[in-house]
């Protein structure tokens, strides 16, 4: 298992680096000088110019990405042009946010997918079945920042339930007050990214219950309920686990959104904010952030299939 | 197909009615996306004013016979804004699925078909998806800058390497077929290959990605269209009319609530069309209930 973890995580190294690399030629190639979006349009050439050099703007691309990327390695992501302090900085304290709204989105999704996927799959055809699907394809559709207005509207302002925007962190109000801020949201992402497990659950549960090891089960006279918890879930985690790990990936990105509808001061909000100041060293820090998060989501879900699979083996 | 093959008894009207039974989705689907292309096509009739027309007078005035979606903070007919913008979000869509269509599908092809080329070029493909796509697609909005043409490159860059793994994928299917094998015996050249052979059969995967990179562009615009890094505020798509709609949510919901019944509208249409020609194209499902 070490020797496999040790493998996956110098396998990540080249994609964080295409990342990298990515974000670095296509955040120079963006109109507009990040110096003089700083100083305003009134500062002499002069003033630009040392600006430039204390920024190490002045380097050529590949002298400057060479030395933003070997800092990155080590944690350094360099400074904030805007805020005057280090990005890393700006996206730890950003992180609490954020990564509350993400594993609520993703506890959600999993506990209607799953459940729906559980249903569908063992009714086929019922009427459950095609409500719960037809439930699947409106969260394929419905757009993530205008469900979660409306939802804004039906508990915020006319019900009055819960807060319609803003934070408050674990260390201010303790963590229900911090989770309250973000229950909306997360049920907005969370039904959004559940249609995706709910389909996947489906096709997989239906798969299993036709197998023999099944029957075999039932034939052998334990009950419906073990049958299809102990037999066939179990069977059937494995691409349910896989979309998973996908739907922790793109409740990462959905809360970018939802972020902006609730007003959390999250990661996302803060590449929003980063992209409207052309706060170059944030974009890229951050983006950055989010494919590592993506990498780990989905090296966490390879270590699971070893736990569900005892056949799965990283030797 | 078969099923009418096997029933030339039946009089049309009949079979349409069955064809209609049996392929609820593709039908339901398909009058969805046709009601809201007329719609972008007849926009001036449709639409009962211009949809920068200002009424300062009539501000904020909630849903009634003579607005049907109300009016916004500058007095401006919101149904009429959301039938205009209905021909900028559809020509986003149709442009973005076009444009992944020829470049994923030009990926896909040359991948799929010489090996040699698969893995650099998968690997670029990959490299564009180990992020998730609103966050692409925000970084290229900001390297580009926020335009109409801007955005269609944004999201075709975004959602291209999603077309070219389903071209690859069924390429990979086709070329080991019998058939092509023969072709290739008889001395087809390589276009001649892929022109006759190889593409008109691994078209069906690739029709039905594209309703649904059609239906993701829609939602892709008015995502970045209402974070403010979209199409300029001063076109009306779905995602500005949603955006500026957003800051009187408190006095005045139905700015936010009634133009997202068009997002839903067009793309539960095209997922349902999307889902439906898969279910017809699928061996293992034709010919059976569609569910």
């Amino acid at each position: 298992m070490t020797a496999f973890l040790a493998r996956r995580l110098l396998a990540a190294v080249p994609v964080v680096l295409v990342v990298g690399v990515t974000v670095f030629v296509l955040i120079n190639l963006a109109p507009g000088d990040p110096v003089q979006v700083m100083l305003g349009p009134d500062a002499r050439p002069e003033q630009v110019e040392r600006m430039r050099q204390n920024l190490g703007l002045d380097q050529p691309l590949p002298v400057q990405f060479g030395i933003w990327f070997s800092r990155a390695l080590v944690g350094d992501l360099g400074e904030s042009i805007f805020l005057r302090q280090p990005v890393t900085t700006a996206i730890l304290s950003r992180l609490e946010p954020t990564l509350l709204l993400t594993f609520g989105a993703v506890f959600v999704a999993v506990a209607i997918g799953v459940t729906a996927g559980l249903v569908s799959g063992l009714k086929r055809g019922s009427w459950a079945d095609q409500f719960f699907m037809f439930l699947a394809l409106l969260g394929v559709s419905i757009p993530e920042f205008w469900l979660a207005l409306n939802l804004v509207i039906l508990f915020g302002v006319e019900l009055r339930w819960l807060p319609v925007a803003g934070y408050v962190t674990i260390a201010e109000g303790g963590l229900w007050e911090a989770f309250r801020h973000v229950i909306l949201a997360a049920l907005a992402v969370g039904f959004i990214q559940s249609a995706l497990i709910a389909r996947m659950t489906r096709s997989s549960i239906i798969e299993v219950m036709s197998l023999d090891y099944v029957r075999t089960a039932h034939a052998k006279g334990l009950g419906r309920a073990k049958v299809i918890l102990k037999h066939a879930l179990r069977n059937a985690l494995i691409p349910i686990v896989t979309v998973i790990g996908l739907v922790f990936a793109l409740s990462l990105g959905g809360a970018i959104v939802v972020e902006i509808v609730f007003s959390i001061p999250g990661v996302g909000r803060l590449l929003i904010e980063s992209v409207g100041r052309r706060d170059y060293p944030v974009i890229q820090g951050v983006v950055l952030y989010i494919a590592l998060a993506y990498v780990l989501a989905n090296l966490l879900v390879d270590m699971t299939y070893a736990v569900i699979d005892p056949r799965i083996r990283y030797d | 197909m078969t099923d009418l093959a096997r029933t030339p008894q039946l009089s049309r009207a009949r079979l349409a009615v069955r064809f209609a039974n049996r392929r609820r989705g593709v039908v339901i689907g398909s009058f969805m996306v046709t009601t809201i292309v007329l719609v972008a096509i007849f926009a001036p009739w449709v639409a009962p004013s211009s949809p920068n027309a200002f009424d300062v007078v009539n501000r904020l005035q909630p849903p009634s016979t003579s607005a049907l979606f109300g009016t916004d903070d500058l007095g401006r007919d919101i149904f009429s804004r959301v039938v205009y913008g209905a021909r900028v979000s559809l020509a986003v869509g149709f442009l973005v699925s076009f444009a992944c269509l020829v470049v994923g599908g030009a990926f896909g092809l040359l991948a799929g078909f010489y090996r040699p080329l698969d893995g650099p070029l998968m690997r670029v493909m990959d490299g564009f998806m180990s992020f998730p796509n609103i966050v692409l697609a925000i970084l290229l909005m900001a390297t580009l800058g926020a335009s109409l043409e801007n955005i269609v490159i944004a999201l075709a860059i975004t959602y291209a390497p999603r077309m070219a793994r389903v071209v690859r994928s069924s390429v990979l299917q086709v070329r080991e077929l019998t058939y092509v094998e023969a072709a290739t015996a008889l001395g087809a050249r390589d276009a001649r290959l892929l022109a006759r052979h190889v593409v008109p059969n691994a078209l069906s995967p690739i029709i039905v990605q594209w309703t649904f990179i059609f239906a993701y562009a829609i939602l892709g615009e008015a995502s970045l269209s209402f974070l403010g890094v979209g199409v300029p505020p001063e076109i009306p798509t779905w995602g500005t009319i949603l955006n500026e709609g957003r800051v009187y949510i408190q006095r005045a919901a139905w700015l936010t609530v009634l133009p997202g019944f068009a997002i839903l509208w067009t793309v539960l249409g095209l997922n349902l069309l999307g889902d439906g020609i898969r279910d017809m194209m699928d061996p293992h499902l034709r010919g059976k209930e569609a569910s």
